[in-house]
């Protein structure tokens, strides 16, 4: 039996991130992974989806940028295995990273099943035998899995779930999305650009519902239609069944039974955390109906030397989040009187374009009081760099409050994923909208949609006509 | 047992390298982790280090040679490392958690046997009290039977013979008995009183968790002390001036906040607390509680392996809280003048016999005392305080003096009391007992209170000039330092031997401005430079 200060279950960017920190203040750290290190991110969730976007988006460039800007070239040819190969290698360097960091800081790694004896005793179970582990703490990083729907069991080669998607051996001809969440959309898109033939069946009357901002949303709808992807809103899936080498996929819409033809299912109709692990209930601690470990704002759980981190303890199931809750509890082990006071964590969309926001909603700010909001617009249509670049959708909105205090910043348009930050440190910094704008963005960058953004909403930004016309006197910044 | 070393992975896509030197040769005794061999790889060239303790037995690769990974490097006969491994087996709870470095402190509370029921019983024992202390009188208590008291939470004021300490609980629960009355005394360790933890089965481990796991939740500050998350508030603070009102224990939430909008700035969090502390705590007296909280910036260690760690506690940690508080409250500022002493060293010289026959030795300081005294009566301001609550000035028509002892504790100030009334030879029998009694930690709280004024006599150690820290809520100290011979010429034109000795006044400038401390730092070098003076200002 080995005895451990800290055991940490599951080696996502929750996991890993907690046995390194806790290392790092000098605890005694193990950390047990089932699988690849990484977790569902770095193998089959955010850096793999990332890799393949990447590949469609320079495929797409080429057959529809290239041409206006002069460069002629033959007819792209994709070498799908390469592609998918490429990716693969992606996922090794980033979990080959984290062996690593792991192992450079001293944390023991167990490569194997945990089972759960008692709230200080972890069995592990592996190719190579079982082995205790005795611990004072342990945090839980078990993360989530896609949640499967009746009728469309995951056979993961031609019923998929994002793992299985992003893992095929050849391009769908037509494939079929249950459920237009940020994954369904991600997938769908570059799977688009690569030629597959896409429809997406989605229950809600709009993409990305209570998720983005609505505004987002439409410019993005906008532009899958535009590159042929089907959205059918409203839509139920019932049942597929395979008529030779396809599938037939049956959904009710407005009370009527459809049918559609694919060769590949992607269901994506959420994710479930994976509270439902028969051994944890060994522990003592209380799980939600959905399966969420309960935790206080501490993370910890009912069981006080035990916590639990990421998707296992609730929405908004992100990586960032899970990473941040790691640092913060292996702080708290260490004896810091810290709880989660995170003011906003951001969300990114890796569609195209890309929806980036942080912040809150119009309609969250309204319902907690807020009243004469100021909400403005800024395009990317008028700024110079995202000409130079050919990406002018989208725009940056901001929503301030009445003294102009930076409440929620919504952005759809080139790197939004990328200019989202700054809009995460002004929030949590309390900024106003003078802030923003009074500091000197660099030209010719898409950050500077930021600094017009606020000044949008502050009246007049310099590159948009705004009405009124005219504004008495500057801005005064007066403390309200 | 042989254990043969595998070369390591070396890294993302290396599959071998290039051996450039052997770190051990056969037969020498290797440590776990320590480096054996240096190889170079296209990328890199690494120290390879053993994953287990022995004797090598035989090197497999000579430099130059290049070496596949997962290859056999060199064999090890180990000593006793695997036999250790498997000893435990066996074993399956696990001892009560060490302090190996984190937060577990050795409670001192202890839990009774018969805790069935859920509600188990506390008995929170004296804490050692500081250095050499063993026992305290209990002034007051400060919770009642059936109070429900927070770890942490102060249940009981205790005077020992260097300060008076409020005892925290170090478990949550209800008070069930007191077992001592205010008089009292209580020995370090005796049973102070004892406690029902209240929430025991929320507490309580589920049944299938081992004994060692509550010992085990105390080590991470616990869930009783934080208020909730910021995220649902209005409040604007920026990420770091959140985590410092956490670490304050500071509801952020019900701040108001003085920045632009509204937002909460460190001052804002900071003020809470100093605004906290005074109103609740009046400072003062010479041994006094220094109660205002400052802020704890962090230390964080550069070289850690070379320093070594003590708490920070007892009358060290009382001078550290009176001083700290003394120069944050008062602006100081010190003049310093030397004065002839050829008079005063010959005075002493006369007195010698006088003083032996009367069983006591005079030194230079009841003369100082004395010179003092009628240098004060000129110049009441040096015997005041500033009430700051009432926004007062208090003059005193008492003269208690104090003096600065070096002991092997560090730094106490006895006080002589109603000097004015005392004869040089009572004093000097005083100051000898006092400073005896000081060194051998004997001193009564009471000897060390109630101080107008203050002596430091650092010169009978070394130095020339000091600026002194003035003891709160005094407003002024003296400082007097060492006897230097100095050649002159007198008004014949002839070599004469003088004695000099330096004085310093550190003086509080609300109260005391610069021209008024040289006018008195003047009239009492007058007096020192000649003591028949002294006989002016007798009455």
């Amino acid at each position: 039996m080995q005895k451990f200060d800290v055991v940490v279950v599951g080696s996502g960017p929750g996991g890993y991130v907690a046995a390194i920190k806790c290392a790092q203040l000098g605890l005694n750290t193990a950390i047990v992974e089932k699988e690849k290190l990484g977790g569902v991110c770095l193998n089959v969730g955010c850096i793999p989806s990332k890799a393949m976007i990447t590949a469609a988006h320079w495929l797409d460039k080429v057959e529809h940028g290239f041409p206006e800007m002069g460069i002629e070239v033959s007819k792209p040819k994709i070498d799908f295995k390469k592609m998918v190969a490429w990716k693969q290698s992606v996922c090794d360097k980033m979990s080959g990273g984290v062996n690593q960091l792991l192992k450079g800081n001293k944390v023991t790694i167990f490569n194997g099943t945990a089972e759960f004896m008692s709230p200080t005793l972890i069995e592990v179970q592996s190719s190579k035998g079982k082995e205790q582990l005795e611990t004072k703490y342990m945090i839980l990083a078990l993360g989530s899995r896609p949640i499967q729907i009746p009728g469309f069991e995951f056979d993961e080669k031609n019923i998929v779930s994002s793992t299985g998607a992003l893992d095929l051996d050849a391009i769908p001809k037509r494939m079929v999305t249950i459920g237009g969440g940020y994954i369904g959309l991600e997938i769908s898109s570059y799977m688009k650009k690569l030629g597959t033939d896409v429809t997406i069946l989605e229950a809600a009357d709009s993409l990305l519902a209570g998720v983005a901002d609505p505004d987002c949303s439409q410019v993005v709808a906008r532009k899958l239609k535009k590159s042929g992807v089907k959205v059918i809103h409203q839509a139920k899936a019932k049942s597929q069944k395979k008529t030779g080498s396809d599938y037939e996929v049956t959904y009710e819409l407005n009370g009527k039974t459809e049918t559609l033809k694919a060769d590949k299912i992607l269901v994506t109709v959420g994710r479930r955390p994976n509270g439902d692990q028969p051994t944890l209930k060994k522990l003592g601690i209380q799980i939600d109906e959905r399966g969420f470990v309960k935790v206080d704002a501490q993370r910890r759980t009912n069981v006080k030397n035990i916590f639990a981190i990421g998707d296992l303890c609730g929405q908004p199931m992100l990586a960032h989040k899970a990473s941040h809750e790691g640092v913060m509890v292996a702080e708290i082990i260490k004896g810091a009187p810290r709880a989660f006071d995170a003011k906003t964590i951001p969300a990114v969309v890796f569609t195209d374009p890309e929806i980036a926001s942080a912040g809150m909603l119009e309609s969250e700010a309204i319902a907690k009081g807020y009243k004469n909001l100021k909400i403005a617009k800024f395009p990317f249509g008028a700024n110079g760099r995202a000409v130079s670049m050919m990406e002018t959708d989208g725009f940056v909105k901001m929503i301030a409050s009445e003294n102009d205090v930076l409440l929620g910043v919504h952005i759809v348009g080139p790197e939004a994923s990328n200019l989202i930050s700054e809009a995460v440190v002004a929030i949590e910094m309390g900024a106003r909208l003078q802030d923003l704008a009074l500091s000197i963005h660099p030209h010719p960058t898409l950050g500077e949609t930021m600094m017009e953004a606020a000044e949008a909403t502050l009246g007049h930004a310099i590159h948009i006509i705004q009405k009124p016309l005219h504004t008495p006197a500057p801005q005064p910044a007066a403390t309200k | 047992m042989a254990f043969d070393l595998k070369l390591p992975e070396l890294g993302e896509g290396v599959t071998e390298g290039e051996l450039i030197k052997w770190l051990v040769k056969p037969g020498d005794t290797v440590k776990a982790d320590q480096s054996v061999a240096e190889i170079m790889t296209d990328k890199a060239t690494v120290e390879v280090p053993t994953t287990r303790a022995g004797v090598v037995k035989e090197l497999k690769f000579k430099a130059g040679d290049v070496i596949k990974v997962e290859s056999t490097i060199l064999t090890l006969e180990e000593t006793g490392a695997s036999a250790a491994k498997a000893a435990a087996p066996t074993a399956t709870t696990m001892a009560a958690p060490q302090t190996n470095g984190h937060a577990f402190n050795p409670p001192t509370t202890t839990v009774s046997a018969g805790a069935a029921t859920g509600g188990a019983t506390y008995e929170l024992k004296l804490p050692e009290l500081g250095e050499g202390v063993t026992e305290g009188e209990l002034i007051k208590w400060l919770v009642k039977p059936g109070d429900t008291v927070k770890p942490d939470q102060s249940v009981a004021e205790i005077m020992t013979d260097k300060a008076t300490v409020e005892v925290p609980t170090t478990k949550g629960g209800t008070v069930k008995e007191l077992k001592f009355k205010a008089g009292e005394v209580v020995k370090v360790e005796s049973v102070l009183l004892t406690l029902t933890s209240a929430g025991g089965t929320q507490n309580a481990p589920p049944p299938q968790a081992q004994p060692t796991m509550a010992a085990a939740a105390t080590g991470a500050s616990t869930s009783a002390s934080f208020y909730p998350p910021v995220m649902d508030s209005k409040v604007l603070a920026t990420p770091s001036t959140r985590r410092l009102a956490r670490e304050m224990q500071v509801d952020i939430n019900g701040v108001t906040g003085t920045g632009l909008a509204g937002r909460v700035t460190r001052e804002d969090i900071l003020k809470q607390l100093d605004s906290v502390s005074i109103g609740t705590k009046a400072p003062a007296t010479s041994t006094g509680n220094g109660s205002i909280s400052f802020p704890k910036p962090g230390y964080s260690s550069t070289n850690a392996t070379a320093e070594e760690r003590v708490p920070l506690k007892g009358i060290r940690k009382k001078i550290a809280e009176n001083l700290q508080m003394a120069k944050h409250i008062i602006p100081h500022f010190t003049l310093m003048d030397e004065v002839d002493v050829t008079e005063l060293v010959a005075f002493r010289e006369s007195m010698k016999d006088i003083a032996e026959k009367a069983g006591t030795k005079v030194t230079y300081l009841p003369f100082v005392m004395k010179a003092l005294i009628a240098t004060i009566r000129e110049f009441p301001a040096f015997n005041a305080s500033i009430d700051d609550n009432a926004q007062e000035i208090v003059y005193k028509k008492y003269f208690n003096l104090g003096f600065a002892a070096d002991t092997p504790n560090g730094l106490l100030v006895p006080v002589v009391k109603q000097a004015d009334g005392k004869t040089i030879l009572d004093i000097s029998k005083e100051i000898i007992d006092l400073s005896k009694r000081a060194r051998d930690g004997k001193l009564k709280p009471d000897e060390m209170k109630g101080a107008t004024i203050t002596i430091t006599n650092i010169g009978s150690v070394g130095g020339t000039y000091a600026t002194p820290i003035i003891n709160h809520p005094e407003v002024a100290i003296l400082g007097m330092y060492k006897i230097q011979d100095r050649l002159e010429l007198n008004a014949e034109g002839k070599v004469i031997s003088k004695k000099y000795m330096n004085f310093t006044i550190t003086c509080d400038h609300r109260l005391i401005d610069g021209a008024l401390a040289a006018r008195f730092l003047k009239a009492f070098l007058g007096r020192i430079q000649k003591p028949a003076l002294l006989m002016l200002d007798m009455h």
